[in-house]
């Protein structure tokens, strides 16, 4: 074979065929000293490397639909979606607030005047009453009770078991002279 | 001393308990023309330290998968000349190196600095000529000129028909023998 290959090189190149016997022998290329003494060892310390390295013992590979779902996030959360669904994210909070804030005052235009009498009725203790009485959502209520307003008061004062002596007396203690003449005009 | 045949090298690499044995023998008995086949081809020891090393270990891995239907060296060819072309390609992209006449005088000055190449002026000028060959073609035409390998055998190495690497072969000595005389 070796004849055969060196006669075919002779066909194509006498010069390549002579180069080849004036080289022969001489191998340039040289490896440092106990080079593949070692060679091996460090092979096999690198396949063993690798394979703790892909398959640490000490940590099972995850089942492959949690692996999906982890590219999944990774992807979401690069700077580029982060940022959109942040944006996204404070748009969809601020319209929230936007709508429900709106929703009290668009919620009293169509409340009936039955449910607005019943809320301030179930709620009176929260009222100004003289707000009340300008407004004349008061009137209203009294007479849901069956009385007047001066019934209302009445009925207090009758509930509190008081007599006239004491009341008068208290009047006389916490009123002044314009306050007891504005009192008794409006008896 | 007694050769190790491959088949011993092959029943040693079949058992788990004399698996590491049998890729020790295996390494001893080949590493060295790998370790030169390598060489030629990317010139330099770091880069061919690095080339050998994956070969080995990617034999490690799949020797399994060698089926017998080749030679064992043939099979061990193959794969140590993919990871060389592998590599080359991949450096060359990297440093967008072409294989033309300024790469060929950047290999000359390469290698007069080599501590680990001693060659003369005309092994200097024979590896400026090899540079300017493509790397498939190079890797043909030292299998041939340098191993003497049969077509055959190279054929299977290279995944090319026997007649693809005659020709091959042909041109590229004529391209060397050019670059001499030019």
């Amino acid at each position: 074979m070796k004849k055969e290959i060196e006669e075919e090189l002779r066909n194509i190149s006498p010069f390549l065929a002579d180069l080849k016997k004036e080289l022969a022998d001489k191998e340039p290329f040289k490896t440092p000293k106990f080079y593949f003494d070692t060679l091996a060892d460090n092979v096999i310390a690198k396949v063993e490397s690798q394979t703790q390295i892909s398959t640490p013992p000490q940590y099972a590979e995850p089942p492959n639909w949690i692996s999906a779902i982890q590219r999944g996030l990774a992807a979401i959360l690069q700077p580029r979606y982060a940022l959109a669904f942040a944006t996204a994210a404070v748009l969809a909070v601020t319209g929230w607030f936007f709508m429900h804030s709106q929703q009290p005052v668009s919620d009293i235009n169509f409340a009936t005047t039955e449910e607005i009498q019943q809320y301030i009725h179930d709620n009176i203790d929260d009222f100004d009453l003289e707000l009340l009485q300008e407004n004349g959502a008061l009137a209203d209520v009294a007479s849901e009770d069956n009385g007047t307003e001066n019934d209302l008061f009445g009925t207090d004062l009758e509930k509190l078991n008081v007599s006239d002596e004491e009341i008068e007396r208290y009047l006389k203690e916490n009123m002044n002279e314009n306050d007891l003449k504005e009192f008794e005009n409006n008896l | 001393m007694k050769e190790i045949t491959d088949d011993y090298i092959i029943a040693l690499l079949s058992e788990s308990t004399s698996y590491q044995q049998g890729f020790r023998l295996l390494m001893q008995k080949y590493q060295t023309s790998l370790y030169r086949h390598i060489r030629r081809l990317v010139i330099d020891h770091d880069d061919a330290n690095d080339v050998i090393q994956n070969t080995f270990i990617k034999i490690f891995r799949n020797i399994e998968r060698f089926e017998g239907k080749s030679k064992l060296y043939t099979w061990l060819f193959r794969i140590a000349t993919n990871e060389a072309i592998t590599f080359l390609s991949s450096k060359k992209r990297k440093n967008t190196e072409t294989l033309d006449a300024p790469h060929a005088a950047f290999m000359a000055e390469k290698l007069t600095a080599d501590v680990f190449f001693d060659g003369d002026e005309i092994q200097l000028k024979l590896q400026q000529a090899l540079a300017t060959l493509p790397d498939k073609q190079k890797a043909v035409f030292n299998l041939r000129y340098f191993e003497e390998m049969p077509y055959e055998e190279m054929s299977e190495i290279l995944d090319t028909s026997v007649g693809a690497l005659k020709a091959s072969y042909h041109h590229a000595a004529k391209k060397i023998e050019a670059y001499f005389k030019h």
